[in-house]
């Protein structure tokens, strides 16, 4: 378990985190979303006792990070986006190097080594160098490397960087059998997918300050109470914008032509052709619509509903602190542009 | 990913590592990884052939002179040489000792190093001393190299023409210059952002050094014996003064602040 109280880092007049607190039970995920620099690195190391906060406190696996740093180490597994490999060695003498210095003794040493050996699909390469390993190799490597000791903690930061679609995936696959195998997770992406398939909660960090934190699914709720609603016909529309707008619990309905993306070629049907509106209950709002649309003689292709995705969500957050830092008459402009296009879009 | 990972994720009580222990093992896996080193090992070649040259043009001709202050300047000679075969092939080493820290952060290899429950002690230690004692051997190999070929080229008797006093002193001086040396580029490259960075200050400790010999050398003529003597004292004390307050003060999380 990970629990953080007001955590701050400073480093000279700049202040890297600002009073940051989080909480991830046994067998949790916290996905930590930030832009480089919103101090996502500077939390992972104060919590696995490298940096030591300026104020605030910490306990990780029971253990105080200032007081305790050297056992708080001896329970966490770091992997950061860079494998850190000594590539002249082999990957099972580079693992004993690590179990020796975690204190494990020699026999449980050659178990374990073996044990991560055949987990990571790496056995058969266990006499080469790892000097000739492919990125999503060395990137298993340094899994293996954080998890020799069995650590009850592992901060992930950016696992998935720079690997390819299929080692990505792999690395996903375990990253869901670490938390089934209860440990506490923290796991730092610029993959907001990622993060949402994989994490219990998202907390996301600007500037240092965790500005949302909650699951992913809540994250999109705040953000919106709305979801939208796409109808596709056969044809046009039957009813005309007015009568759909007079439904209860129809916001901004818009008639649109729908546009089919192909390999090659956009191919774009009738105006008319698409029904969108926004509905902050659509279990109670579409049957009302779609009733009336098929007493209409409608002839309806496809429903789909969409709530806002982690994107929209990250994206409004970090929105904010863009326009915050231009100039006032940048400020301004953009407010403007951003009104005449609500405008028109209503 | 065809097997099941045996994850206990128990909460083991935390047993504090053996400091000396630990050293080694880092000692140990810096050692290797300076061994492995080609361009290390081609510069040590390289002074070989140097030195060999050395001795063949301009040790042979001094021996050729029989009087007594003849063979009192070849064995100068020799004793100064010595200082000089022992001193260039653990020179590569001290360009590698600043590389310990810089250069594994350059590569990310020292985060997974620092997250370990390895104390500050070891870790500093295991890497001081894993760039000193390559150096050391490579300096005991370019003497013992010197010797035999004094002995092969003007045979063995012409050993004994090194002064004792002065050979034994520069014979301790070596490991002592080696030491403050490696020692001072460790810990240089512990507290730099950049490889550059410590290569740069690497390079004036060389300069440094060399003169500092020259000037005891020169005490040596001067004022006799017990100058150099008193210097070779310095060098230690200076090395193990500056290894000691090193080891107290250092701490990983100044390492972390400046990456």
């Amino acid at each position: 378990m990970i629990e953080a109280h007001a955590l701050t880092r400073r480093f000279g007049t700049f202040t890297a985190v600002s009073n940051l607190s989080l909480h991830v039970p046994d067998g949790a995920i916290l996905a930590l979303l930030g832009p480089n620099g919103a101090g996502k690195t500077t939390t992972i190391r104060m919590l696995a006792g490298l940096l030591a906060p300026t104020e605030g406190n910490a306990t990780v696996a029971g253990y105080d990070i200032r007081r305790e740093a050297d056992a708080v180490r001896a329970c966490v597994g770091l992997v950061t986006d860079v494998p850190g490999l000594f590539e002249q060695m082999k990957a099972p003498a580079y693992l004993d190097f690590f179990g020796s210095i975690y204190g494990l003794p020699s026999a449980e040493r050659t178990r374990r080594i073996d044990e991560l050996l055949e987990f990571f699909d790496l056995k058969t390469h266990r006499n080469e160098k790892m000097a000739g390993f492919s990125k999503g190799m060395k990137q298993k490597v340094a899994l293996a490397r954080a998890l020799i000791h069995e650590p009850a903690i592992l901060y992930l930061d950016e696992p998935t960087s720079g690997l390819d679609p299929l080692a990505a995936r792999s690395v996903r696959e375990l990253i869901v059998g670490f938390k089934r195998s209860n440990r506490s997770i923290i796991l730092c992406t610029h993959d907001l997918d990622e993060a949402e398939r994989l994490a219990d909660q998202v907390a996301i960090i600007r500037q240092g300050h965790i500005v949302a934190l909650d699951t992913p699914s809540s994250l999109r709720k705040q953000a919106t109470g709305e979801t939208l609603v796409q109808i596709e016909f056969v044809g046009t529309c039957p009813l005309p914008i007015e009568e759909i707008l007079a439904i209860d619990g129809v916001h901004n309905p818009d008639l649109k032509e729908k546009r089919a993306t192909g390999s090659l070629s956009t191919v774009v049907q009738a105006p008319g052709s698409l029904l969108e509106y926004y509905a902050s209950q659509p279990k109670r709002t579409n049957p009302q619509v779609l009733s009336r649309l098929v007493m209409a003689g409608a002839q309806i292709v496809t429903v789909t509903c969409e709530t806002r995705s982690l994107e929209d969500v990250y994206a409004s957050a970090m929105g904010e602190v863009e326009k915050a830092s231009l100039p006032a008459v940048l400020q301004d402009s953009i407010g403007h542009k951003g009104a005449s296009l609500a405008d028109a879009h209503s | 990913m065809n097997a099941e990972l045996q994850s206990n994720a128990t909460r083991v009580p935390y047993k504090k590592a053996n400091t000396l222990y630990i050293t080694w093992l880092i000692a140990r896996r810096q050692m290797l990884e300076a061994i492995r080193d080609r361009s290390t090992l081609m510069m040590s070649g390289m002074f070989l052939i140097v030195q060999t040259v050395l001795v063949l043009i301009s040790i042979g001709p001094a021996l050729q002179d029989h009087t007594v202050v003849g063979l009192q300047r070849a064995g100068f000679l020799m004793a100064f040489y010595l200082l000089f075969v022992g001193l260039m092939p653990a020179t590569p080493a001290i360009g590698i000792a600043s590389g310990v820290f810089a250069g594994d952060k350059e590569r990310g290899c020292l985060t997974p190093l620092l997250v370990t429950p390895a104390s500050n002690t070891a870790i500093l230690a295991g890497k001081i001393l894993g760039a000193v004692l390559p150096a050391l051997a490579y300096a005991v190999i370019g003497i013992l190299i010197y010797f035999a070929e004094i002995a092969l080229l003007f045979g063995p008797a012409k050993l004994a023409l090194l002064p004792v006093g002065l050979s034994i002193l520069i014979a301790l001086l070596i490991p002592g210059i080696v030491l403050f040396g490696t020692a001072l580029a460790s810990i240089i490259s512990s507290r730099v952002r950049t490889f550059q960075a410590a290569q740069n200050f690497s390079s004036l400790i060389l300069v440094v050094l060399w003169i500092g010999l020259f000037g005891l050398l020169f005490l040596q003529t001067v004022l006799g014996l017990w100058a150099f003597a008193l210097g070779v004292a310095g060098v230690y004390l200076v090395a193990i003064l500056f290894i000691a307050i090193s080891a107290i003060t250092w701490k990983r999380e100044e390492v972390m602040a400046k990456q």
